[in-house]
């Protein structure tokens, strides 16, 4: 049971995490959910769809943007662009899925952000074979319907 | 090398790959967002989810960008670049794209002049003292595109398609021995063809339009000389005479199609647009475009005509890439910034320019 002012969330695999409530509600969702049924606030939040590894980076990014938020002198501008690079070149692919995932379910907006423009910073300048190989995407185009779209956009290869 | 490719499949047969193909909507339109044109296009080429999703981002009408170019050489190496500024009116973004102008280790085109866009490309046209040089650039990939040189002078120059297609005819207009004389060339060609026009005239070729629903190019002649010149194959050129009204102005012609319907912009300031009327065989005045605008280029070529620019409220203009947008209804120029508000307005000269197809379907 949290104290006041703090909310458990449990993830997926059972993991349970006490936050303050000011970093929990950097996600709208759980923010609705507090707002809407008070029984949120005092019991246990689960987090559907989200393990506890995924869970504990999303309340570590939230935490350092929560606290600058409150204090801008103890976490400067420059200390959170900091963070935030290190936060995502540490991630791998896969955790950088999960973590598109949940910040999307989650309504974590500047992690959402932050990720997609690291995934676009992957993909800019390449084409679009080599966006397969570095996510592990399948060409699931027929042969037939990669001619015709090779046939509509041939300067984009 | 082996080995550790070895290590590398084990290890990834261990860990569960997640499906990048089936990323939600909201991210990867959020991913898509932030890349720029062309890596858009090709993001949206990898799978058939990301296509599906990417398809639905794209303009909602579509409204040509602006384009401005500059040419700066450099001494002692002698390079050449052509540097263009791609306006985005959505984002009202702006890029900056280089191309240096080297192949086969000479340099080329410097100087040259764009005549004409389609499709997102641009013809550039450089007269030199004993002929003529083309090529076609699209800035979106940066792509350049070379064609044949052509001994006379040309009075226009357009293309029917997209130029990086075997598909593509590229049309010249220019006169030789008192004759109209067209050239013709596709992707690849060393030589340009020749094709003498059967007209008993010899008046210089004001505008050009290629209709792709009929298959057509339209031309229109100094005297007021409209006519359609057809290809069957590669062995013959039809010409056929449509309508002789000596009064339409001699300059500053721009053939337009529109909505199935051929069009002729004539003037420079006041405008006026006509309609042709295909069971007169004569232009009629058109006060209105319904619903659409009409782009022009100040070198004389119609870029874009779109339609369902009223929600913007462009609806009966036709503008003019200097701010400058005529209204059709009360005849009156204006000058506005609010639809492509460019920071920089000193670079260069500036032109409209269509999306390539992909987006812009």
């Amino acid at each position: 049971m949290a104290s006041k002012g703090n909310l458990t969330l449990k993830s997926c695999n059972g993991k349970e995490f006490i936050v303050e409530e000011k970093v929990a509600v950097m996600s709208t969702t759980i923010k609705n959910m507090v707002d809407v049924d008070d029984s949120f606030a005092q019991g246990v939040i689960p987090i559907i769809g989200v393990d506890g590894k995924i869970l504990a980076k999303l309340i570590e990014y939230c935490k350092e943007h929560a606290e600058a938020d409150e204090d801008e002198e103890v976490k400067s501008e420059e200390y959170l662009k900091k963070f935030d690079e290190k936060f995502v070149d540490e991630l791998n692919l896969n955790d950088l899925y999960d973590l598109l995932k949940a910040s999307n379910y989650l309504e974590i907006t500047k992690l959402l952000n932050l990720l997609c423009q690291k995934v676009a910073s992957m993909i800019k300048g390449k084409k679009p074979e080599e966006i397969r190989r570095i996510f592990n995407i399948k060409n699931d185009f027929t042969p037939e319907e990669e001619e015709e779209i090779n046939r509509q956009n041939p300067w984009a290869f | 090398m082996e080995e550790e490719g070895g290590f590398n499949e084990k290890k990834r047969q261990k860990i569960e790959i997640k499906n990048w193909a089936d990323l939600d909507e909201e991210p990867l339109k959020l991913i898509i967002k932030k890349l720029w044109f062309l890596d858009q296009v090709r993001s949206s080429l990898v799978c058939k989810n990301w296509h599906a999703k990417a398809k639905r981002i794209g303009p909602s009408c579509s409204l040509p960008w602006l384009f401005s170019y500059n040419w700066i050489k450099k001494k002692p190496y002698q390079t050449i670049t052509l540097e263009t500024l791609l306006h985005d009116p959505f984002s009202q973004k702006s890029y900056r794209v280089r191309k240096s102008m080297w192949q086969s280790g000479m340099i080329f085109g410097g100087d040259a002049e764009p005549v004409f866009s389609k499709n997102g490309w641009v013809l550039f046209v450089k007269k030199l003292s004993h002929d003529t040089t083309f090529f076609s650039y699209n800035p979106f990939a940066n792509r350049v595109i070379r064609l044949p040189s052509l001994k006379q002078d040309i009075d226009v120059a357009i293309f029917a398609g997209n130029p990086c297609s075997p598909d593509c005819l590229f049309f010249v207009s220019y006169r030789d021995r008192g004759k109209v004389c067209i050239g013709t060339c596709k992707l690849d060609d060393k030589n340009w063809i020749t094709w003498m026009v059967d007209l008993d005239f010899n008046k210089r070729m004001a505008s050009a339009v290629y209709s792709e629903e009929k298959g057509e190019f339209y031309c229109l002649f100094n005297g007021g000389i409209l006519a359609s010149i057809s290809f069957s194959e590669k062995s013959s050129i039809s010409t056929i005479l449509l309508a002789k009204c000596p009064g339409i102005e001699e300059y500053q012609n721009y053939l337009v199609e529109y909505d199935g319907q051929l069009l002729l912009v004539v003037g420079s300031f006041r405008l006026t647009v006509l309609r042709f009327d295909w069971n007169q065989m004569n232009w009629i005045d058109q006060d209105s475009l319904g619903n659409g605008a009409i782009f022009l280029n100040s070198t004389g070529f119609c870029a874009s005509a779109v339609s369902a620019v009223d929600a913007i409220g462009l609806e009966d203009n036709i503008c003019f890439g200097d701010q400058r947008y005529f209204e059709m209804n009360t005849r009156e120029n204006y000058f506005s910034k609010a639809h492509y508000s460019l920071a920089d307005w000193t670079f260069g000269r500036r032109f409209w320019i269509q999306l390539p197809p992909f987006i812009a379907n």
